[in-house]
């Protein structure tokens, strides 16, 4: 396989794939920006890589991405630093009423919940339950026993259901203690 | 399949919705992967001198679109606000921001709060590195400064609260909330950068 057959290959694997992958990025780190990044940073350590994969391409990258994420990669050090703005109601899912908007925010607190976790445990949830790879994939992507994937996973949902158990009480409570002021209503 | 495991199914989807892979990410991973490794060294040495020098400003992305009905303004959440500022039990300010109006009541409402700031909402096309109001100043040293003022999972570059200590931050600095814009004009994100506080930048 040359270089130039295996660039090839790679081209024609993002160009039917790559917003699949990138979703998957986005979802690991929890923000588009930083998924960029981290696909970005999977693809280098691929095209650096001098093995050459003649069978499953993608599945080689989704490894990389995977294991990367796990080990705790980091975002390059560019001086600016980003996260998500809240969330509109725009979409089928948009609220259209106060059950509805509790949940969208449930949804949406146990997103950054999820990416407060340890990126192991995040990792593994977002693989199992988002990708939904079975315990095993999940366990040979990522080179550790199925065991842990179970220990990661538990911990980490388990911190996620005490913030669902929590809801909407915490944030009553969080109100109850806090002055909120709102500007800018249309 | 329980519920909880749905929430966060649904959650991750809407986070990854309609995402595509930018144009330019793959050209950009085969420029990186081509260097050698003791030059990418060197760059990132040199991106760590830049980033102390562009004075850490701080990026929020992707404006969501309008917020939908809520009838309920003590709600954080409350989904027609443009912008929320919430004074935590520990005087931590949280700050959301959702649409691009009432700059001026952001920017009182921080001060209230003991945030000098300049809140300067426009559609330009000034990049990240440049000062938004032209009456503030950079605040020297002020990148590593902000990794205290600005707390919680802005840090880990996540999250969608801009949280503050008032506490953290020294005298004479302020924080500068701008709109940012793409190339073609189009907003696309809020960043936070450290300025020096005067009647003229932050109106104190």
């Amino acid at each position: 396989v040359s270089e130039q057959s295996g660039l090839a290959d790679l081209d024609r694997l993002l160009a039917e794939r790559g917003d699949e992958l990138i979703r998957a990025a986005i979802a690991l780190a929890g923000n588009r920006a930083d998924g960029e990044d981290l696909l970005q940073t999977a693809l280098e350590r691929l095209l650096r890589s001098r093995q050459r994969v003649e069978f499953d391409l993608e599945g080689y990258l989704r490894r990389i991405l995977y294991n990367l994420a796990a080990d705790g990669w980091r975002r390059r050090a560019t001086g600016e630093r980003r996260l998500r703005l809240l969330p509109g109601a725009g979409g089928k899912d948009g609220p259209d009423s106060a059950t509805a908007t509790t949940t969208v925010d449930l949804r949406d607190a146990l997103v950054r919940l999820l990416a407060q976790l340890p990126m192991r445990q995040r990792t593994v949830i977002v693989l199992r339950y988002w990708i939904q790879l079975s315990e095993a994939e999940t366990a040979a992507m990522l080179g550790i026993s199925e065991g842990a994937v179970k220990s990661h996973g538990s911990r980490g949902m388990a911190r996620l259901r005490e913030l669902a158990a929590r809801w909407p009480e915490a944030d009553k409570r969080q109100r109850g203690l806090a002055r909120t002021v709102v500007g800018g209503e249309s | 399949m329980n519920d909880l495991e749905d929430l966060v199914r649904d959650g991750l989807d809407r986070l990854t919705a309609g995402s595509q892979i930018p144009d330019g990410l793959v050209g950009r991973a085969r420029r990186q992967a081509a260097r050698p490794r003791r030059a990418m060294g060197t760059v990132a040495a040199m991106g760590a001198a830049v980033t102390a020098a562009a004075a850490g400003a701080i990026a929020f992305t992707s404006l969501a679109s309008p917020g939908g009905p809520s009838s309920d303004n003590q709600q954080p959440t409350a989904r027609l606000a443009a912008w929320t500022v919430v004074k935590q039990a520990d005087g931590d300010i949280a700050v959301t921001i959702s649409q691009l109006q009432d700059p001026a009541g952001l920017q009182s409402t921080l001060h209230a709060d003991g945030v000098p700031a300049s809140v300067y909402f426009t559609n330009g096309t000034r990049s990240s590195n440049q000062a938004a109001n032209p009456a503030c100043a950079t605040y020297p040293g002020g990148g590593s400064l902000l990794d205290g003022i600005i707390t919680g999972q802005l840090q880990n570059n996540n999250g969608d609260a801009l949280t503050i200590d008032p506490s953290a931050i020294p005298s004479g600095l302020g924080l500068e909330i701008y709109s940012l814009t793409g190339q073609a004009g189009q907003f696309t994100g809020v960043g936070v950068r450290a300025v020096q506080a005067n009647q003229q930048c932050t109106g104190s």
